[in-house]
């Protein structure tokens, strides 16, 4: 089980928590094609290793954030608000 | 007194004795026996029946590992299946039976399945039983083989009482966490604690110490290791958590650890630990293999450690003639305790020699001891046949990396310790120590352990018995002559002959292989069998062991009861109920209630002797033809604020809300941004920058994280702020054409007319001294209103109305009423695949909004295809006839195979008013087939139905 670190509230168990897929995907505009939108709705990077993804302090702060995690290994990197920029992996050269 | 116990010496208390039953028969142990050693000293030799050739099994550990002694005890009216036998401490008036064996483990009329092993080798489930698929006819495996099976395999039958025992859940946090109190994990956690650490140490024995009870001799800093076990463990107890009879049972992510603990007292009951440490050390010790030879498997062949353990901890000695059997000559104190305890060592398996057979009828009387000819193999004629009740046997030591590999630790083959190690002792925050770590000398694991931190901690010099956890050779080649009786699975019954025959039929993975022959999947896991299937594997198929690799775990290690899991959340608090506080006044009523959500929502309310149908259609006739009241306080209720909600409303609806004006509301939609219904609900518009939108009673918290995603991380400009207001008002609608009439003296100062308060409007007023709102909102068809006021004055309302003439109806009738209508309830209707032009709900989409959530994809060329199901009305040609929700809709009145299945019935009801049956569906290009003739077909029942509009009733003019 995780311990993420919520931005606002610090370190918690995952059980805390709700997921919320790959973080920083946009949201077309209405006039985007289909394959923009399908790439929108559908698909995912499904990364092995680091990603970038969303969740939710739900029962805490009900606050939203984005998350740094490798998929391989559960590891967990930062944690940032909406918003702000992507903070690199660990042990990734900027 | 039985004749294996010996008269003096163990950790038993002799002036304690204990009585249990086994199998029905009632016998004597002692205060420190286990269910295993008590068995042993009572000469109970069969333990029980192997799985699926039935032959007669004896123990072979008194540990953990036991493969053989599975045992279902009784307590009450209660069974605890599938228990290990040395896993069990002894207590007063336990009652275990053997789990297979019939009519009993002693005398088994299955045995004669044991004469032709080949008709249950590996695969025989798929070889032998599967004629039926080609010819249906023909199914002998429902009338003949599966009943067989079921007897004559399997473990301990299911309980079919509920377990009654209690279960508690424990959370700590600790900066090491000590798994295995050995003197590796003691040495450990002494000096984790004398740095000042919070330290929690678990032992799953009932004594601390690991194998210093089953080696007397050795000494740390001038006391004996029991002494020096227990003195420390005292100090662990009284600085930190220190806890007996705990085994870890799971490790996770982030150093979380799983920990069962038995009650010390009772066969049932205990405790989880959750365990979250900053270093978890596992210092699990080494589990001891057997030799495979033909014959492995009888009573009376057993393990070194096993034998040590019986002979120094409980007292027994289980054999008087013994024959020592390992692959290593480490068999010094095995020996010596065999002598001390009056035992004759009456051969020796040397290094060119090996066992070919052992002999006797349920326990060993003989030793077949073959020579090794040059090409490795043995040769009979060169053998030798020696009268002997035991065989000593081990193939070395593993090192018990289970909880190691959870954490995601890898291993690997080492020739010098001939065992499967770990690539590194430290992974993460986990550290193997002592045994595990393959420091298998009392010496090498104290020092792995006492160095856990970087200070001077000195647990002194060990001096006497160094153990022998004797270093295994690499393990001897399994070349034998007669495989269909050389064992590498006990419990699973698993032979080298049934590797061997993988192996031809293709198999090399070890996980493959293990899924095959089935080997290593029993309820011990195979922890006696994994090296053995692995070398065997090998061998066949002439690849390294390192190659072939073990199996994989996975958590729970060892059988952890369910209801341990669960822990307190049972019967009441397994799911809260939500009341609505009108409750009282329901049961009082005497509604039959149904979940939605969390709630307990009346769905009908019975007279006596009324049977549902009869009290549904009651209800709505009185709603039809006088007026009727409804308990919606558990509709969602959340208020939308701030100079920007009505632009945040009109974002998240398909219809337009920035044009609601303040004292209107607005029925809408709301989509998944891939085109599907999500909810449905009113919108009100209380203010200028204010909204109170109502959602499903079910959705209400899923709408409000909904709407909050979006404000907080689409739109974070938006100025608006979201609150859950659903329990702060209470609601009951009046619906009837006598609604207003009821009501009015209720509300004398709001003028209900259809000038004032027309349809989709609201007022505020106050009732019972603080604020109400009254909507003109109707889910029937009919006049009807919707009344809020404060969450506690719920029931006074409810009476007032009652009190003014409206009849109570719930959620059933509520369904009916609106199904007549042809409205639509977002799960019934809907399922995640629906779209508004699914349903005939064009109109709720706005052409004049740029954007919205779901617009988009609603143009995708999936979405306009003429094919997908759209709603419709059914009605049975049988008027009588209320058919299935989840009726498969067909086209023709005698299914074909396969029958194309073009839609299905959502919602389905009988109506009082049309005196019919009548159903919501979803079908293939619905719109098109008015008037058609189609077929319901449910649980093999075929309906011919009419397609209709769905809508059944006209709507009035009120």
């Amino acid at each position: 089980m995780l311990i993420i670190p919520c931005p606002h509230c610090g370190p918690r168990p995952e059980t805390e928590f709700v997921y919320g897929g790959e973080a920083h995907i946009q949201r077309p505009d209405v006039a985007a094609d289909d394959y923009t939108w399908a790439n929108r709705l559908f698909l995912r990077d499904n990364v092995k290793g680091w990603t970038r993804e969303r969740w939710r302090h739900d029962p805490g702060c009900g606050r939203w954030f984005n998350l740094c995690r490798n998929t391989a290994t559960n590891e967990v990197g930062q944690s940032y608000i909406m918003g702000a920029p992507k903070p690199p992996f660990p042990n990734q050269k900027i | 007194m039985a004749s294996s116990r010996l008269t003096k010496g163990g950790l038993i208390d002799r002036d304690q004795s204990i009585s249990f039953q086994y199998n029905g028969k009632t016998y004597i142990g002692f205060a420190g026996d286990t269910l295993a050693s008590a068995m042993l000293a009572n000469d109970i030799h069969i333990v029980g029946r192997s799985f699926k050739r039935h032959r007669p099994r004896g123990l072979i550990s008194l540990g953990l590992e036991e493969p053989n002694a599975i045992v279902t005890l009784s307590t009450g009216s209660k069974t605890l299946p599938n228990r290990i036998a040395s896993e069990v401490e002894l207590l007063n008036g336990l009652d275990a039976k053997s789990t297979r064996g019939w009519p009993s483990s002693k005398f088994d009329i299955f045995r004669a399945l044991d004469w032709v092993p080949r008709a249950v080798a590996a695969g025989f489930y798929y070889k032998t039983f599967m004629g039926h698929i080609r010819r249906p006819k023909f199914d002998t495996w429902n009338s003949i083989w599966e009943p067989l099976i079921r007897r004559m395999a399997g473990q301990s039958p299911a309980p079919v009482s509920s377990d009654t025992a209690t279960y508690q859940h424990t959370d700590v946090h600790v900066d090491v966490a000590v798994i295995g109190a050995g003197l590796a994990g003691l040495a450990a956690a002494l000096c984790a604690l004398n740095s000042g650490k919070k330290v929690a140490i678990f032992e799953r024995d009932s004594l601390p110490g690991g194998r210093v009870h089953s080696l007397p001799g050795c000494t740390i800093d001038g006391e004996t290791a029991e002494n020096w076990a227990a003195s420390t463990w005292g100090k662990l107890e009284e600085k930190g958590i220190a806890r007996l009879r705990a085994t870890g049972f799971g490790l996770y992510d982030h150093g979380f650890l799983t920990v069962f603990e038995k009650s010390a007292t009772k066969v049932d009951g205990g405790r989880i630990w959750h365990v979250r440490a900053k270093k978890i050390v596992i210092a699990t010790g080494a589990l001891e293999r057997p030799m495979v030879f033909p014959g492995n498997d009888l009573p009376g062949v057993m393990l070194s450690g096993a034998v040590e353990t019986a002979i120094n901890r409980f007292a027994i000695l289980p054999g008087k003639k013994a024959v020592l059997y390992g692959n290593h000559e480490d068999l010094n104190n095995v020996r010596t305790a065999l002598k001390t305890a009056g035992a004759e060592v009456v051969a020796e398996v040397q290094i060119d020699e090996t066992i070919t057979g052992t002999f006797g009828s349920g326990r060993l009387k003989m030793v077949e001891i073959s020579k090794l000819g040059t090409d490795g193999l043995p040769e009979r004629k060169k053998s030798r046949r020696i009268s002997a009740d035991l065989v000593v046997t081990s193939g070395g030591w593993s090192p018990m990396l289970h909880l190691y590999l959870m954490a995601g630790g890898q291993q690997t083959w080492s020739p010098e310790v001939g065992a499967f190690i770990a690539t590194t002792s430290e992974k993460g925050t986990v550290k193997l120590i002592g045994a595990a770590n393959a420091r298998f000398t009392a010496r090498d694991a104290l020092k792995d352990g006492a160095t856990l931190e970087d200070n001077n901690f000195s647990f002194g010099d060990v001096t006497g018995n160094n153990g022998p956890i004797g270093q295994g050779l690499p393990i001897a080649p399994i070349l034998q002559t007669d495989k269909q009786r050389a064992f590498v699975d006990f419990q699973h019954d698993v032979t080298v002959a049934d590797i061997e025959l993988a192996a031809r039929e293709g198999f090399r993975s070890i996980e493959h292989t293990k899924r095959y022959t089935t080997s290593g999947m029993g309820t011990d896991q195979g922890r006696t069998a994994q090296l053995a299937t692995a070398a065997a594997l090998a061998t066949a198929t002439q690849q390294n062991i390192q190659e072939i690799g073990l199996s994989g775990v996975r958590p729970p290690l060892t059988p952890v009861p369910f209801g341990a899991f669960a822990g307190r959340r049972v019967g009441r608090l397994f799911q809260p109920e939500r009341h609505t506080s009108i409750h009282a006044r329901h049961l009082a009523l005497g509604a039959v209630f149904e979940d939605v959500g969390d709630w307990k929502r009346p769905r009908y309310y019975p007279k006596p002797g009324e049977t549902m149908a009869e009290a549904v259609a009651r209800e709505c006739r009185s709603v039809r033809t006088d007026v009727g009241m409804l308990d919606v306080s558990t509709l969602g209720k959340i208020d939308v604020a701030g100079p920007d909600a009505a632009e945040f409303l009109n974002r998240l609806y398909t219809n337009r809300i920035d044009t609601i004006k303040p004292g209107k509301c607005r029925y809408g939609i709301m989509l998944k941004d891939d085109g599907m219904v999500f909810d449905d609900g009113v919108v009100a518009r209380i203010d200028e920058d204010r909204f109170l939108v109502t959602t499903t009673s079910g959705g209400a918290a899923a709408v409000l994280a909904w709407m909050e995603d979006w404000r907080q991380t689409e739109w974070p400009d938006l100025r608006v702020r979201l609150t859950s207001l659903t329990e702060q008002w209470a609601g009951i609608a009046v619906a009837g054409p006598n609604a207003r009439s009821v009501i009015k003296n209720l509300i004398p100062k709001v003028d209900l007319s259809s000038s004032s308060l027309p349809n989709l409007g609201w007022q505020e007023t106050v009732l019972f001294d603080q604020p109400a709102r009254i909507f003109r909102v109707s889910f029937s068809g009919e006049l009807g209103f919707e009344i809020y006021v404060h969450w506690q004055n719920g029931s006074k309302l409810w009476d007032a109305i009652k009190e003014a003439g409206a009849a109570p109806y719930g959620t059933e009738a509520m369904h009916v009423l609106r199904a007549e209508m042809g409205f639509i309830v977002v799960g019934h209707e809907t399922d995640g695949t629906v779209t508004p032009v699914d349903l005939g709900m064009d109109w709720i989409l706005s052409k004049t909004k740029g954007d919205f959530i779901g617009k988009r994809a609603l143009k995708r060329p999936s979405m306009l295809e003429s094919n997908r199901k759209q709603l419709v009305g059914l009605v049975p040609t049988d008027p009588s006839v209320v058919l299935d929700e989840g009726a498969q809709i067909i086209e023709h009145p005698r299914p074909r195979s396969p029958e194309p299945m073009i839609g299905h019935v959502t919602s389905s009801y009988w109506s009082e008013t049309l005196s019919s049956g009548f159903a919501l569906a979803l079908v293939k290009d619905g719109f098109r087939r008015q008037e058609e003739k189609l077929f319901a077909w449910s649980l093999g029942k075929i309906h011919e139905v009419e397609v209709r509009p769905p809508i059944f009733i006209e709507t009035k003019k009120n």
